[in-house]
């Protein structure tokens, strides 16, 4: 299968990692390119290209990105623009979650992973720049595996 | 790299071919080298002779004399080379350390992008182009495979390297001389620092190879022009300049040009007499052009399509159906026409503007026999603004020639006045504390007009100090006595803006009124510029009123009644357009006390909000016309301290607003109103967005719907008006309630962010 993935979040204007990035994804990729898939690894330029990728897409026009999202099989993303965007294309994938609300800012047409809802931040409108990057709060790329595996 | 010499010779052995020869064995390392000797018809022993050089000298053998291209082209194929040099007989090579003419035309190949080089590299009369001449040339083999073999159509001989060569450029190859220092012309020799000698036409004028030969060039030159030479075929005899894209365009159709870039006002351009269509070469770039040249020849329309796209058509002027347009280009048209004079004054009914030109008084018969006028000057042409493009294309107010080489240049705007009197002007400043901030910088403002008004009136509706006494106030007004302008100092009754203009429509003994905030700043020409607009009929003139702080541009702003509550006004933004008419002004303009009579609404309450949106707009309602001209600009500082509307009290403001809108009752105005939707945050919120988008646009109409985006390209495609952030700001100030997430914060939202947006826009 041909696989976006959108890894990152926008960047905090306090320079520190976004809660909202998935921490394991150089293991993901590993375990995705075993079972002989190809990576399509998107975002912007200056964000790290993660090892075994099989292409890189930076920087796309929206129109370039439209074309590459109906080319592609499915896609894997965090809580960022790129579920609402592939919404709008009627394109499914899966979307890991950590500290944001899947029911309000996820899609019900995709497959929302969220660890524990323990996790849920408790003012969830509040600016990411006040949230503390916690990987403790992500699933193993082993158990999102699996959920890709079972869709 | 291998190299093929290929010499083309027809009789001439012994004089020419062999001292050619000669020269290349001496002076050439032959081991990579072929000599190929096409013979054309010789009838002399040139068979015998190039037979018994041996290798690696090849004889081509052509029995009858078929022409230079047919004989060259036979060597070419003949060749096995990567390079082929082509050399005429009758030159010799001249005394060198070997291979340097080879060295020196091999060089220039390391850049890949060279096709041909070669010594001289000269103009072509007949084609209009510079080519490399072929009595030493040398060519990449590659060339012949994509263009072809020199074309055979030029018979004997004679243009067939010209044409080569520019086909070679077309092509994307260049062409390059070497060495490439300028050669000097000393009498009929050409002397350059190729170290070759040649003779010239020594075949074609010998009696026995060639007859006609001045025929056969200038058939040849006939054809090159017709393929290469636009100018030549399509000019008419210099009735008209042909440039296309790629052209050098003379100095004084770049200055005209150029010229019309900066006054031209509007997109919508009619260009009458545009030739080859070059003038878009200066104007394709104006936002949103939308631009027509007609002109009455087909070929060079033909011509002008090829080169500029589809933006022109044949048309002969006095059939041409003209509608309207913003501006119209007449250049070096009207003397073309018998009724030149008339059509100039006939084409301002369909423009906004006039843009023409007319050689100065020019000599009949100095520019050809096609122009039916002579003799023109300013006096042929009332009604325009004047100036003169000299003969090296300088812009003078002045004239230097007297018999056409000078143009006249000629400019008309609708809404100008011209040659009139200056009508007499007050300019008033309402003011209230702020004698220290920019109440100086208005009133100095007003003593720098290009154009002085005759008084300034200062209404004091603050802490009524005697000026007089103050050292800044005592050097103004010492330089407005010397420059001068009357002014004076009048103190109101603290009853706010509407009653201190209404007092100063009351003193004012002027024909015309100038009102200035004492926080703005008037640019030098703002009077000049507002007082050009006054013909008959119109009341008031406003122009830019701009806060420098803000956004430059706005797709929306608007000066129509029912887009009021916009809220965003064409004088603050700036405007390419025309001077036109409007419903009202905003702040600054000038005003006619006669259209003054039904006076400021005293109504309002001291903070005066909408006084001026009323005042002007009562003024169009009793017939008068009110005009924004953009060519003026006064910066509007919004000075947050001080100021005759300073007044913190809502109360008031609402007050004003609910009378504002009884006047809009009275006066059966019913505002456009809007659907705004403002997406000040992240692209996955505008994707979100995006969802509810087909309900709100059936629930609104698309035309009702304004976004205020950041990522303006998702919806390009929606058809609905988008506006940038800065914009939106202007016109709604905070836009804290429109941010999606406090919306969510403040209902303890638990369904998702696109349900969040039906509930804030559905």
């Amino acid at each position: 299968m041909n696989i976006i993935i959108s890894p990152y979040s926008r960047q905090l204007r306090n320079g520190n990692n976004n809660p909202k990035n998935y921490p394991y994804w150089q293991k993901l990729i590993k375990l995705l390119k075993a079972c002989n898939h190809t990576i399509i690894q998107i975002g912007c330029k200056d964000e790290v290209v993660f090892e075994d990728v099989d292409e890189v897409k930076f920087n796309l026009s929206l129109k370039d990105l439209a074309v590459l999202l109906q080319e592609c099989d499915t896609w894997i993303g965090v809580d960022n623009f790129f579920q609402h965007f592939a919404s709008l294309y009627n394109k499914p994938g899966i979307v890991i979650f950590g500290k944001s609300n899947p029911d309000i800012f996820g899609y019900k047409t995709n497959t929302n992973i969220l660890k524990d809802k323990a996790n849920l931040r408790n003012k969830p409108f509040d600016i990411w720049e006040a949230e503390e990057f916690n990987k403790n709060v992500f699933p193993y790329a082993e158990e999102v595996l699996q959920i890709f595996k079972t869709r | 790299m291998k190299i093929s010499i290929v010499i083309p010779t027809y009789n001439h052995c012994d004089d020419l071919l062999k001292p050619c020869i000669d020269s290349i064995i001496k002076y050439t390392d032959l081991e990579n080298v072929e000599v190929i000797v096409s013979a054309n018809g010789c009838k002399d022993n040139t068979k015998e002779y190039v037979e018994s050089l041996g290798e690696p000298f090849k004889l081509v053998w052509n029995k009858e004399a078929i022409g230079f291209s047919r004989a060259t082209n036979a060597g070419i194929e003949a060749a096995t080379g990567d390079y082929i040099i082509l050399l005429n007989n009758d030159v010799i090579l001249l005394d060198q350390v070997q291979d340097t003419w080879l060295k020196m035309l091999s060089e220039p190949f390391e850049d890949s992008t060279v096709g041909i080089t070669g010594p001289i590299k000269g103009p072509s009369g007949p084609a209009g182009r510079d080519f490399i001449i072929f009595f030493c040339a040398m060519i990449k083999k590659e060339l012949f495979d994509k263009i072809g073999l020199l074309d055979t159509i030029f018979g004997v001989g004679g243009g067939e390297d010209t044409d080569f060569s520019i086909k070679a450029e077309i092509a994307g190859y260049k062409t390059v001389q070497v060495p490439a220092e300028k050669t000097t012309v000393d009498s009929s020799f050409i002397v350059g620092g190729f170290p070759i000698y040649h003779k010239g036409e020594a075949t074609v004028l010998d009696p026995n190879c060639v007859t006609g030969w001045g025929k056969i060039f200038k058939k040849n030159s006939h054809i090159l022009a017709e393929r290469y030479n636009h100018q030549w075929k399509l000019g008419n005899y210099c009735e008209r300049a042909v440039i296309g894209k790629l052209d050098h365009v003379p100095p004084r159709e770049h200055t005209r040009y150029s010229w019309a870039r900066q006054n031209i006002v509007g997109t919508k351009i009619l260009e009458i007499g545009c030739s080859s269509g070059y003038g878009f070469r200066y104007l394709h770039d104006i936002p949103n052009v939308d631009y027509l040249g007609i002109d009455k020849d087909q070929g060079v329309i033909d011509f002008a399509i090829e080169q500029f796209g589809d933006h022109f058509q044949v048309a002969d002027i006095n059939k041409f159906d003209f509608g309207q347009y913003d501006t119209i280009i007449a250049f070096e048209v009207l003397e073309h026409l018998p009724n030149g004079k008339e059509m100039a004054q006939e084409l301002k009914k369909h423009c906004q503007c006039l843009l023409a030109t007319v050689p100065y008084k020019e000599i009949k018969g100095l520019w050809g026999q096609h122009h039916c006028l002579h003799n023109l000057s300013e006096r042929d042409f009332p009604g325009f603004e004047v100036c003169f493009v000299k003969e090296g294309g300088a812009i003078s107010p002045t004239p230097d020639r007297f018999d056409g080489m000078n143009l006249l240049l000629m400019k008309w705007e609708k809404y100008k006045v011209y040659n009139e009197p200056k009508p007499t002007v007050t300019a008033v400043i309402p003011t209230k504390n702020r004698y220290f901030t920019t109440l100086p910088l208005a009133i100095s403002s007003v003593i720098n007009q290009t154009v002085k008004p005759d008084k300034l009136i200062l209404i004091d509706d603050g802490e009524k100090i005697d000026l007089r006494e103050v050292p800044i106030y005592s050097y103004l007004f010492q330089t407005l006595d010397r420059e001068n302008i009357k002014w004076e100092v009048v103190f109101s009754n603290g009853k706010g803006v509407a009653h201190s203009h209404q007092l100063s429509v009351n003193k004012c003994e002027t024909e015309w009124i100038w009102r200035l905030d004492d926080d703005c700043v008037a640019t030098p020409n703002t009077l000049e510029k507002l007082l050009s607009s006054i013909y008959k009929g119109v009341g008031a003139v406003g122009g830019r009123v701009i806060d420098p702080k803000n956004a430059s541009f706005s797709s929306l702003a608007s000066n129509k009644i029912e887009d009021i509550y916009l809220g965003i006004n064409e004088q603050w933004f700036d405007s390419r357009k025309a001077t036109k008419e409007v419903d009202h002004l905003y702040s600054s303009f000038i005003y006619r006390k006669e259209a003054a009579v039904h006076g400021y609404c005293l109504e309002l309450s001291s903070v005066g909000h909408r006084e001026e949106t009323i005042f002007t707009y009562e003024m169009k309602r009793k017939g008068w016309s009110i005009l924004f001209n953009p060519d003026a600009l006064t910066y509007h500082f919004r000075n947050p301290e001080g100021g005759i509307r300073e007044k913190t009290d809502a109360t008031l403001w609402e007050h004003d607003e609910l009378m504002f809108t009884k006047k809009m009752v009275e006066w059966g105005v019913k505002p456009k109103e809007y659907k705004m939707v403002i997406l000040d945050n992240g692209l996955g919120d505008h994707c979100a967005f995006k969802r509810i988008l087909p309900d709100l646009i059936a629930k609104y109409k698309k035309e009702n719907i304004i976004l205020a985006v950041c990522y303006q390209e998702l919806f390009a495609e929606e058809g609905i008006k988008t506006i940038s952030i800065a914009e939106a700001q202007m016109m709604k100030g905070d836009l804290t309630e429109y941010n999606v997430y406090k919306w969510m914060w403040d209902r303890d939202w638990k369904t998702s962010l696109e349900e969040a947006f039906r509930g804030m826009y559905l």
